[in-house]
């Protein structure tokens, strides 16, 4: 099926459908009205489901008759826009449940991790796994030292009444920094422990070259998914006061 | 590889086992890093946001927690009622309520009062009914006689069905046999457009709308019992001076703040405490005096009751409009 | 004078400069990454412009767009590929200079070329907005439901190649406006009330995650198609020699004042946009330069003339396309349909009432837009050599960034209600889904949130004048302005009918 032929069909049967909808509607008037001057709630909807349904009846025949080559997706192109299309209903049902932390280190992680892959392959199950865990346990640290340094200055600053220091500007500042010295140390023990590795095997085979790509993939993908979710709780709870689901974090 | 990772986890779980004890026992409200929400039912900018920014500008010196104005507004002020009722009951949510809930309520768009508790009340803000200075009525005699020559052909608007002014038109042109095209605005911005405009020929206004158009509107009569208490107002008539002895028309939006049933007494008495000590703030007092609001400040219990006259004054008015949903 | 000083005040504080560089340098990364357009930028940084207050918000806002617009020459001119569709006639020239050895000169000239247009299409913005804001005070409900089909038929016959596809999706818009109650009965229009009534749906579908799903998710899932294919390389070409010297800027006048005439009308016009204006000055500069006699360098051989004429007119639009915005509350281009959002939603009515009432607030987006342009000019010259290194920023690490950023976004403008704030999260998505299929098949989208946003403008109206009129339908045609716009309405759409069948004849 050809995209082009399918969206007039779609559009035709949904002003179908909108128009059963608008027709089933109760016509009611403004209240006050006794005279009937007003058109009523129904007269729009009418108008403009039968305006849908009239061009999307053109269009439907007309793209028949076009002739269009279309650039077909590669089937690992096409698995990812599945994913990325998968992934975020995924996380919007459960995002009451689970909260705002854990489900966005994991879904940032995983979209990361699978678009460097530049494909969902089965072979990287295990490796994939295992990034997620560290990713979401990441977050979560960084995470709990910030909580725990805003409280300490929220409470601080109240103690000797210093408006700066129990500031939401300020304390989210600090744990900025904070999130920032934190994966630096975890980037220092990365590249410590590959050196050692690296300098023990010696002779690099292919495979290993690949196993060395999909690691640091996998870190490259854990810091970034660590970074981005506490910048944005940073930016939204913790500024602007949104209150993002806690989900499981009680804390 | 699988060591060296096991190392690495068992370091983040060291790292982030404070969080166990960290979650620590619910603090005593208001808890410092909530929020209090208060929802105004209207956009940002209109009559009744107005009212409410300025009070919760004081309500921030008598509290730890955060306090921020949302506006829901829509389906009159409805939507925002319900967004407040399907919120929990734990003192963290406020709405901005008023005769705009009570009509709501009696429409039957919301649960409304039925399910909220008064938290303790502000002002009642007057309407004025008035016309451009260009058309033909200089009093309210002249335009009562004009509509009744010509029935349906005046036009009545106002700032939209759900809210006060929408029941003060409804009971105005009832009150004077039908004669009215009544329109409904979307707010009272619009409708202040239309007047001004000649594309609305009577509007229904609060004090302040009037005096910022004071060229251009001519005040025919006053919503209430006494005269306004704006100097540049005092001689705008009662409805009983212009010579309609017998006529009741709830004009007039009143306004209190409430939340949803069920939440605890305690925090109920807090919140009614810190929305008295912003009342009674000069600021807020001299701002009521410089809009002409009329100050009508009840608490919590006796607040439902006064919530229950207007109820009764609504339900007559309604019933013969064919607004009431029972 | 006194409004001016307030407006002054609200922008001039060190929080609000803070904001808008902030946005200028976003806008300059998001500008120059392609794939990513200025409108996705602005859609994306609404929900923090939300929290903000009216002034500092829309003053953030300009920046990003100001950033963007300009942002998008540096892969234009340095790789040969537009950031956005603002930069595609910037290629040429751009390019070619590039090949010469003078991509330091391209730049720095595109820049400035950017400031001059966007500051000559302020000045014009705050000559006409007044004058037109004037105007609506007459327009009463009939006048403004019949503005709103102008707004409505033009989008959708200048979108899109294809009139029916056009007015196709700006229906859909429509009935996603139409969705939640009846704003004079508050009857419930939604399917199945019995079930939903309690549910977010009853209050209908909200703008901003509408927008951020139609200009955000739906350009994020575009991208992932090009993962695969791999990274662009940051370019490793010489920048040096930035200013282009006074004289030769001087010569070319004419085409300055005509490009940034040509970039401010047609952002005006309602729904045409930077795309159409950069060609039209692109051709002009052509004819200008290959007169005889000419003293300029011939355009198209890559020529400071050749990126001089689309970079002032590009900039120009953002300055036209805020003057219908502003003074009718129709937006000019797809840009600023996501500002007009970001006003309407804080409850500011544009017209007359933002004129008369809020004068505060116009000064403050005219100053917001002024130290835009003085930063765009700022930040691009200092940053000549820095800004064409965030071409390096990989794909798959952009890609999500955006896609989250879109959802928690969407969630943060009813983030006091968890569940409200789930399901906006739920119509972004959606509609990004749909705008991304809507995007493969060829189908505009720019008519979709035209009819967002104003469909509840023209049914409101509409139902509104016929009452006044006591259920006199024919009112429409009794009242000069109204006739004047569906005289309009009718010409917008049968000249793209009749140009498009001249285009098949021919073809």
């Amino acid at each position: 099926m050809k995209i082009k032929r399918v969206i007039p069909l779609v559009f035709l049967i949904f002003s179908v459908f909108y128009l059963v909808f608008a027709f089933s509607m109760e016509q009611r008037r403004m209240i006050g009205d006794q005279q009937g001057w007003d058109p009523g709630s129904r007269a729009i909807p009418l108008g403009t489901g039968f305006i849908m349904l009239a061009f999307s009846l053109y269009l439907t025949f007309s793209s028949r008759r076009e002739k269009n080559e279309e650039d077909v997706l590669d089937r690992e192109t096409r698995n990812l826009v599945i994913l990325s299309i998968l992934l975020p209903v995924l996380y919007i049902t459960v995002f009451r449940y689970v909260g705002f932390i854990i489900l966005t280190s994991a879904m940032l992680f995983t979209l990361i991790f699978f678009y460097y892959r530049k494909g969902i392959f089965l072979s990287d199950a295990g490796r994939y796994l295992w990034g997620l865990i560290l990713s979401v346990l990441l977050t979560l640290s960084v995470y709990t030292v910030g909580r725990l340094v805003t409280r300490f200055f929220v409470r601080y600053g109240k103690h000797v009444s210093s408006k700066l220091l129990s500031g939401r500007m300020f304390t989210s500042l600090v744990v900025l920094i904070l999130l920032a010295v934190i994966l630096a140390v975890v980037n220092m023990f990365y590249k410590m422990f590959y050196k050692r590795r690296k300098g023990r095997i010696g002779n690099v085979s292919r495979s290993n070259t690949n196993r060395e790509s999909i690691d640091s993939t996998l870190f490259t993908a854990m810091i970034t998914a660590t970074a981005i979710t506490e910048i944005l709780y940073l930016v939204f709870k913790q500024i602007f006061w949104v209150s993002l689901a806690r989900g499981v974090i009680f804390w | 590889m699988k060591r060296i990772l096991f190392v690495f986890i068992v370091m983040l779980l060291l790292l982030s086992s404070p969080l166990f004890s960290a979650g620590e026992k619910e603090a005593q409200w208001p808890d410092p890093e909530k929020t209090i929400t208060v929802v105004v039912p209207y956009s940002a900018g209109g009559g009744t946001d107005l009212i409410f920014r300025p009070l919760v500008e004081q309500m921030k010196k008598f509290t730890e927690a955060n306090i921020v104005v949302s506006n829901i507004s829509g389906a009159g002020s409805s939507q925002g009622t319900n967004e407040v009722l399907s919120r929990p009951a734990d003192g963290y949510t406020l709405l901005a309520s008023g005769t705009h809930t009570v009509s709501a309520t009696l429409q039957g768009l919301t649960e409304g009062y039925k399910q909220l508790e008064g938290i303790a009340s502000l002002n009642w803000d007057p309407f004025i009914i008035a016309v451009l200075k260009t058309k033909p009525w200089k009093t309210m005699k002249d335009l009562i006689e004009d509509a009744k020559a010509n029935p349906g052909k005046i036009s009545l608007g106002n700032a939209g069905m759900g809210g006060a002014t929408g029941v003060a038109s409804v009971g105005i042109n009832l009150a004077f046999g039908e004669v009215f095209n009544i329109t409904p605005f979307k707010g009272g911005k619009n409708l202040r457009a239309a007047v001004l405009g000649g594309h609305a020929d009577v509007g229904i206004f609060s004090q302040s709308e009037i005096l910022a158009n004071r060229d251009k509107l001519q005040p025919l009569v006053i919503l209430y019992s006494e005269h306004s208490r704006l100097p540049e107002l005092a001689s705008v008539p009662t409805l009983k001076e212009a010579g309609f002895k017998n006529l009741d028309v709830p004009g007039g939006s009143f306004r209190a703040i409430s939340v949803k049933k069920g939440t605890p007494e305690a925090i109920k008495k807090k919140l009614a405490e810190i929305v008295r000590k912003a009342y009674n703030t000069d600021e807020y007092q001299n701002f009521m005096k410089s809009k002409g609001l009329i100050p009508t400040y009840y608490e919590l219990d006796k607040l439902d009751e006064y919530f229950k006259k207007i109820e009764q004054a609504y339900i007559p008015i309604m019933k013969k409009a064919g607004l009431l949903k029972e | 004078m006194n409004d001016a000083l307030v407006g002054f005040l609200q922008i001039f504080n060190v929080q609000t400069i803070l904001w808008i560089a902030m946005g200028e340098v976003l806008g300059i990364i998001l500008g120059a990454l392609p794939g990513l357009t200025a409108t996705m930028g602005i859609a994306l940084m609404l929900p923090i412009s939300f929290q903000l207050s009216d002034a500092t918000g829309m003053a953030l806002l300009l920046g990003v767009y100001c950033g963007a617009v300009s942002g998008a020459s540096i892969p234009a001119i340095l790789l040969g590929i537009p950031g956005n569709p603002n930069a595609i006639a910037t290629v040429y020239d751009g390019q070619r200079m590039t090949k010469r050895g003078l991509a330091g000169q391209a730049l720095g000239g595109a820049v400035i070329a950017s400031f001059i247009g966007g500051i000559g299409s302020l000045l014009l913005l705050m000559l006409f907005s007044p004058l037109i804001a004037q105007f609506t005070l007459m327009f009463g409900p009939a006048e403004k439901a019949s503005l709103a089909l102008v707004g409505l038929t033009i989008i959708a016959s200048v979108s899109s190649r294809n009139l029916a596809k056009g007015i196709l999706t700006g229906a859909f818009g429509l009935t996603i406006s139409l969705i939640g109650t009846d704003p004079f009965t508050n009857s419930p229009r939604i399917p199945f009330p019995g079930i939903f009534e309690k549910t977010p749906l009853i209050s209908g579908i909200h703008l901003i995650p509408a927008l951020i799903g139609l200009f955000g998710i739906s350009q994020a899932l575009l991208d992932v198609e090009r993962i695969k294919s791999g990274n662009i390389a940051p370019p490793q070409v010489k920048i040096e020699k930035i200013f282009p010297s006074l004289k030769k800027i001087a010569s070319m006048w004419r085409i300055i004042v005509e490009s940034t005439g040509i970039g401010a009308l047609i952002g005006a016009i309602p729904g045409t946009g930077a795309s159409i204006a950069v060609f039209l000055s692109y051709e002009r500069a052509k004819k200008i330069t290959s007169r005889p006699g000419s003293k300029l360098e011939r355009v198209g051989s890559g020529a400071l003339e050749g990126v001089f004429a689309p970079e002032v007119a590009n900039n120009a639009v953002t300055g036209g396309a805020l003057i219908p915005a502003l003074s009718l509350g129709i937006p000019g281009d797809a840009a600023t349909s996501v500002l007009l959002g970001a006003l309407l939603i804080k409850g500011v009515v544009p017209g007359y009432q933002l004129f008369s009432q809020n004068m505060p607030l116009v000064y403050s987006i005219f100053f917001a837009l002024l130290i835009s342009n003085i930063f765009m000019l700022t930040f691009q010259l200092l940053g000549v050599r820095m800004f064409p290194k965030v071409l390096g920023i990989p794909a798959p690490v952009l890609v999500p960034s955006i896609i989250i950023l879109s959802l928690i976004g969407s969630y943060a403008i009813q983030g006091q209600a968890i569940l409200a704030a789930v399901f906006d999260m739920g119509v972004a998505l959606f509609l990004g889904i749909i705008g991304y299929f809507l995007k493969k098949g060829d189908y505009p989208i720019a008519p979709i949130v035209l009819g967002l946003i104003l469909g509840g403008m023209f049914e409101e109206n509409f139902r509104r004048a016929v009452k006044l009129a006591r259920g006199n339908y024919l009112v429409f045609f009794t009242r000069p302005i109204a006739v004047a716009f569906i005289i309009l309405a009718i010409l917008s759409v049968l000249m793209t009918y009749l140009r498009n069948r001249k285009s098949l004849v021919q073809g």
